[in-house]
């Protein structure tokens, strides 16, 4: 009796031991004998990241965090875990470590660069990836949900500041401030168009006139090149020298003969003044003859003294003629 | 009636207690002491073990079994709709471990093995057993005490594993039958925020509770007076204060043990 006692004893209590450890184990994720795989993932922090959390590689579970150790520089955390599988072939592999819920679980991924790219990976010297330790790969720890919930409550928080002073700025005077802008900025676009509209036309006119202008300016080229060559061969000759003098002298003359005729030019004016009154006393008189009256009169009415008469006058017209054409032959003009 | 009356209640009751702090405190180092005395307590320490601990594993698994399933249910009721369901698991461990696995346990062998023990000694206080065991030399704190003491503080964290296992795995089957759980989903929740420590602090509730219920059955055992009235009441005491302080050591214990 005493015996199975004890026996009943022994075995309730290695019962409850055992449960008590294979339990503990279970729960802790451990291998319970089977073989592991260590690896190792540098990362800055390791957010809310604990022991017992799962290695995940596209999206199945591999492994699970062993531990965490703080890098002697103190820049970076390494944590160490236990896959249940040989480390998977990853071209330029990394971790991420990330939320695995919105519900503080976290986990480690093993992943490519390629597949996020922007990530700041942890940086590894040529030393850290030591052939003697387990593979090390970088990692990249993604904010945790309060980090994001504080940047949110910033941004909200600004967006409160920036939304109170639009609701201050924009008031009714401003509303109407604004819709005065717009119809200014309206005029000012139509005006606009108008005077691009017109700066067209006036473009094109140009254009043409630009055009005219050029083919105008081309045809002077082509003449002044001519000129240029005529000039050039004068200068060459040395006619242009003798041309210049005579043009100098000439210029002389033509002065001197202008400032002849300006003194002349009076007294020729002072000459025909008295040779008028003569022709208007000869008329007179040639009046007078006509009708008979002095002795020219009495001539003309008789035959004989009107043929005398007759020659006389021819002689007189002819006189008259010669001093019209001639009157330097008669009035002789003194300048100096 | 007069107006010093209370005072006087105040004052006897003070005196009570601190007599009894002291018979207590006169009890444990008797006890103690009484630890040389192998050849004494040794044998009665099997026997005691089955009683205490064997002979209480049904009633904790009883317990332990319908707590998982209620806190299963419970937990699915109220994480419907927004919480992954596989909390359940996370929910039902934790729990089960670190706070009903114990404290159940604690209380329900409270009732059978404190008062068994208030009851069996002071039966023995007031037929004068323990008396005539003095007379005859015999220590009876060795013989009575130790290995009920003992046997407690041994058997009662063997107990509660039973029962944190029996809670877990009814909560399972809960989840399986009644929730439309997968077993893959319960045992992430499960592992999702177990800690080895959860089951370290819980052996250890469990070993305080086994030694206070244990502790207190003998003590009020042995001061125990008045005949078979005097044994109800002591029995009574034993259950009721027991309870009350395995209450306040799991506040205690999570104060001291859980506050990182």
């Amino acid at each position: 009796m005493k015996r199975s006692r004890e026996v009943l004893v022994g075995t309730v209590m290695l019962i409850g031991m055992i449960v008590v450890v294979i339990g503990s184990l279970w729960l802790a994720g451990s291998g319970l004998g089977r073989p592991s795989y260590p690896l190792e993932v540098l990362v800055a922090d390791v957010g809310q990241l604990r022991e017992g959390n799962q290695v995940k590689f596209r999206g199945v579970p591999i492994g699970r965090v062993d531990r965490f150790m703080v890098e002697p520089s103190g820049n970076g955390i390494r944590i160490h875990v236990l896959l249940d599988q040989e480390v998977p072939d990853i071209s330029d592999a990394a971790a991420v470590v990330a939320p695995e819920s919105l519900f503080g679980e976290w986990q480690v991924e093993l992943v490519s660069r390629d597949r996020f790219p922007r990530f700041e990976y942890y940086t590894l010297s040529p030393g850290q990836a030591s052939q003697d330790e387990p593979p090390l790969l970088p990692g990249f720890t993604l904010p945790d949900i309060t980090r994001l919930t504080a940047a949110a409550n910033e941004i909200s928080q600004n967006l409160a500041v920036l939304t109170d002073r639009v609701d201050r700025a924009f008031n009714d005077e401003t509303a109407e401030n604004v819709r005065r802008a717009i119809d200014n900025v309206q005029d000012v676009s139509e005006n606009l168009r108008t005077l691009v509209s017109s700066t067209r036309e006036t473009f094109d006119d140009l254009r043409g006139d630009v055009s005219q202008a050029t083919e105008d300016i081309g045809a002077a080229a082509s003449v002044a090149r001519a000129a240029l060559e005529r000039t050039n061969d004068l200068l060459e000759t040395g006619q242009v020298d003798s041309i210049v003098t005579n043009v100098a002298e000439a210029s002389k003359d033509l002065a001197v003969i202008a400032r002849a005729v300006g003194s002349s030019s009076g007294e020729m004016q002072s000459a025909i003044m008295r040779m008028d009154s003569t022709f208007t006393r000869i008329d007179r008189m040639t009046a007078r003859i006509e009708s008979g009256e002095g002795v020219l009169g009495q001539l003309l009415s008789q035959g004989e003294l009107l043929g005398q008469a007759s020659s006389v006058l021819v002689q007189l017209d002819l006189l008259l003629a010669d001093l019209r054409a001639n009157p330097g032959r008669y009035v002789r003009l003194s300048i100096f | 009636m007069s107006i010093l009356s209370p005072v006087a209640w105040v004052g006897r009751t003070g005196i009570r207690i601190v007599g009894s702090v002291g018979q207590a405190g006169f009890l444990a180092a008797g006890a103690v002491r009484a630890l040389r005395n192998v050849t004494i307590w040794g044998p009665n320490l099997v026997p005691q073990m089955v009683a205490v601990g064997v002979a209480s594993i049904p009633i904790a698994l009883f317990i332990a079994a319908f707590t998982g399933i209620v806190l299963a249910l419970q937990a699915s009721y109220t994480f419907t709709g927004t919480v992954p369901l596989y909390f359940v698991g996370a929910l039902v461990g934790k729990t089960i471990i670190l706070e009903l696995g114990p404290v159940l346990t604690g209380l329900a062998l409270s009732g059978r093995v404190g008062a068994n023990i208030a009851a069996e000694i002071g039966t023995m206080r007031v037929t004068e057993q323990i008396d005539a065991l003095e007379s005859l030399a015999y220590d009876p704190v060795a013989y009575l005490v130790v290995p009920r003491v003992l046997a407690g503080l041994v058997m009662f964290p063997v107990v509660v594993v039973f029962a944190m296992a029996m809670g877990i795995g009814s909560g399972w089957l809960t989840s399986l039958g009644l929730l439309d759980m997968s077993t893959p989903q319960f045992v992430r929740g499960l592992r999702l925020f177990f800690e080895t420590f959860d089951v370290q602090f819980a052996l250890i509730k469990a070993a305080s509770f086994g030694l206070i219920v244990t502790g207190l059955g003998c003590f009020y055992g042995f001061t125990c007076t008045g005949g078979a009235a005097g044994v109800g009441r002591s029995t009574t005491r034993s259950v009721v204060v027991a309870s009350m302080m395995i209450l306040v050591l799991d506040a205690f214990w999570a104060a001291t043990l859980l506050r990182s």
